[in-house]
């Protein structure tokens, strides 16, 4: 039995080495400030093309909002997915909530399906929130924190979740959305994959097409009311000689005091 | 793999960096299907430059200076030697370097002006898969027909062209592996190398403007050489960009080794010099990267064109190593050559060795390779007389800070004493035999 899968991916800050100031003068990020793939996402992303690789069937990536330096789409298409749809997120930034009415509207027009996939964190909002708010909309059952799937058939999907001291196995009936945690890293044997040459090459200038709904009937009840960048610390550096203890230790007083 | 999934096209460039992205426009212009493969992130992302000269950029684009996203523009240099708590300085500058088009002399942060070069490359046209590596080429029939026919991707697909453009940077694997596979004639030498680490560090673009003596969006490109670099063949440079500065030191790979220093090591030295640390004073680190160059000169290049291959840029040695340290240019304007010569090799259809040939005639012609050719003995004269770098500089600062030190003797006495110190320890028939050798430096 195949299974049409839906993935959600985002673009988020990439914050992996930051270094001097994020905010520009007006309180907004600054331009200058690098994007990513949204690591989780991508976990969910191969876990979805896992079960179309070894069930069929396909995988629809779904994302909101213009890319801004990478488009979460396009890689996606990269790594094998059939077809991808963009929420247009209108003029103004969205709140969690909201950007989860627009999905849920965009997914009930898309036709049937078995499963969404998601990121469960997500490094920008830390909101963690979007899948469950997604899977509230439309109704549908949902599981947070599937860091690998045991098994799916017979309408239903088991996830397995890593807790302390071991492992729990939740089932869900189909269709289900699953939050997926963090367990997929680097060196794990079920790492995502990398984009392939010639998935790129078809997809680099391919049309990315847009859902057919209204960003602007949607509002957000939650959204950023102002940011406030940490004061910086002025650092007065002191040159103390290595041999002089009295000295050495004056300095670390000095540190424990907060001085 | 049936036939419709083979992909063939007319060129592949290897390599994101300046030489590969103006080849692959050139050929984009020129009609050609055109697939270049980056393995870093983004274009760009495996350069550190921060100096660029704009001329074969402005002739590819039109008026590229101004849309390009340039952090300064270069409206005064300086060469400074850097004594045991001294310096000396000769500071130059024009006011028609603060006009467009600027002298064609830049300061750009590699990661974003990379990246917009690699939007008009593809806006022109041609293809750019980023995130992938290139394992070697592949190659069809043998001996002095055999020919380069596809590039192999690491894990990954074979794709296919007529011609293939190696512009895999100074580091450059597959150019060293292609070499040898298609038996390409080397250069007179071995290649040399040296390394350069820089940082980019952040300041208030006021603190810089008023620092440097900047107005709007002049900026400055200074060079170092003297004490933190003794006994090495290397030196430092200071550019200022919008609201940071780009501060490194290069060396010669066997000097460092053969001195004990670390690059980084080195770079601290030249950072902590007091002439230097007042510049970038309150700054915070914001990037640290690191680069090898091509420093074997003129002699050191050897063939780059066989059948259905065309080298470039820092992967063919075409580096200037002079005070000009021009490399960017110069890869573009091989990059371009190679290109041309690709679009007229299609056009003959004819992508042997001989048919490719347009890209050295042209090569031969301009200014890359006749800048490389001048300064050709540069590398033997760092090497054979070290003094250049280090004790005559010394001198000349010494004999200037002895000659204006104000002290209770009448000036004749400094004066004369300035010219008996000047004079100690300096062979003449061999400061007289070096000045000939450095007017080659120039």
């Amino acid at each position: 039995m195949s299974y049409n899968c839906i993935v959600i991916v985002r673009e988020v800050w990439d914050t992996r080495d930051l270094t001097g100031s994020v905010l520009a003068d007006n309180g907004s990020i600054k331009d200058s400030m690098l994007t990513r793939f949204e690591p989780e996402d991508m976990n969910a992303l191969e876990m979805a093309l896992r079960i179309k690789d070894e069930h069929g069937g396909k995988v629809t990536a779904f994302s909101v909002g213009t890319p801004k330096q990478v488009d979460v789409l396009r890689e996606c298409l990269y790594r094998g997915v059939d077809e991808v749809v963009r929420v247009d997120a209108g003029a103004s930034s969205l709140g969690t909530q909201a950007a989860a009415q627009l999905l849920a509207d965009a997914i009930g027009k898309a036709g049937q399906y078995d499963l969404i996939c998601v990121g469960v964190t997500v490094a920008d909002g830390e909101s963690s929130m979007l899948g469950t708010h997604v899977a509230g909309k439309l109704g549908i059952e949902q599981v947070s924190y599937v860091d690998a799937i045991e098994e799916i058939g017979e309408g239903r999907v088991v996830g397995k979740r890593g807790i302390e001291m071991g492992y729990e196995y939740i089932e869900a009936p189909l269709p289900a959305l699953l939050s997926v945690g963090v367990a997929l890293v680097e060196d794990d044997p079920r790492t995502p994959r990398s984009a392939k040459a010639m998935l790129k090459l078809k997809a680099k200038k391919a049309e990315i097409p847009s859902a057919d709904v209204d960003a602007s009937a949607v509002t957000s009840p939650v959204s950023i009311a102002g940011r406030e960048a940490v004061p910086e610390r002025a650092v007065e550096s002191k040159d103390v000689a290595a041999e002089d203890e009295t000295a050495l230790k004056s300095m670390l007083d000095d540190v424990l005091k907060g001085e | 793999m049936s036939a419709e999934d083979t992909v063939k096209v007319d060129a592949i460039v290897v390599g994101g960096g300046p030489g590969g992205l103006a080849a692959a426009l050139t050929m984009a212009q020129g009609g050609l299907e055109v697939i270049l493969v980056e393995r870093g992130e983004y274009a760009g992302s495996k350069n550190v430059g921060g100096l660029f000269y704009g001329t074969i950029l402005n002739q590819l684009i039109p008026d590229a200076f101004k849309q390009a996203p340039i952090e300064r523009t270069v409206s005064k240099r300086s060469i400074t030697y850097l004594g045991d708590g001294t310096h000396m300085s000769l500071t130059f500058g024009a006011d028609a370097w603060s006009q467009p088009p600027y002298n064609n002399t830049y300061v750009v942060h590699r990661a974003q002006f990379d990246r917009w070069l690699a939007s008009q490359v593809e806006e022109a046209g041609a293809t750019l898969l980023e995130g992938m590596v290139v394992d070697g080429l592949i190659y069809e029939g043998e001996g002095a027909g055999r020919k380069a026919v596809g590039v192999q991707l690491r894990g990954d697909e074979a794709f296919y062209a007529d011609v293939i453009v190696l512009a895999d940077g100074a580091n450059c694997l597959v150019s060293e592996k292609v070499r040898e596979e298609l038996a390409m004639p080397g250069g007179k030498i071995k290649q040399e190398y040296a390394v350069g680490v820089k940082e980019i560090i952040s300041l208030p673009k006021e603190t810089i403007e008023a620092r440097f003596n900047l107005k709007d969006n002049e900026g400055v490109a200074y060079d170092f050489l003297g004490v933190p670099f003794e006994g090495l063949i290397g030196g430092g440079f200071i550019y200022t960009a919008k609201d940071s500065i780009h501060l490194g030191s290069v060396a010669r790979i066997e000097s460092l080794v053969e001195s004990g220093f670390t690059p980084s090591g080195l770079n601290d030295r030249f950072k902590q010099h007091p002439a230097v640390s007042r510049l970038i004073d309150g700054g915070e680190l914001l990037e640290y990267s690191g680069h090898m160059l091509p420093e074997g000169g003129y002699d050191a290049i050897g063939s780059l064109t066989a059948n259905g291959v065309m080298i470039v840029g820092d992967a063919a040695g075409l580096l200037n190593m002079s005070l000009y340290k021009e490399g960017t240019n110069h890869a573009m304007e091989s990059g371009m050559y190679a290109g041309q010569a690709a679009v007229a090799a299609k056009e003959k259809k004819d992508y042997s060795r001989s048919g490719l040939a347009l890209y050295e005639e042209k090569l031969a012609e301009g200014i890359a390779l006749k800048d490389v050719k001048k300064y050709k003995d540069l590398p033997d004269i760092l090497t054979s007389a070290p003094e250049l770098l280090s004790l005559y500089p010394k001198k000349i600062n010494q004999l200037m800070v002895d000659y204006f030190t104000v002290n209770a003797e009448p000036k004749a006495v400094t004066q004369k004493a300035a010219m008996k110190n000047f004079m100690k320890d300096m062979s003449k028939i061999k400061l007289l035999r070096n000045a000939f050798k450095a007017r080659k430096l120039m």
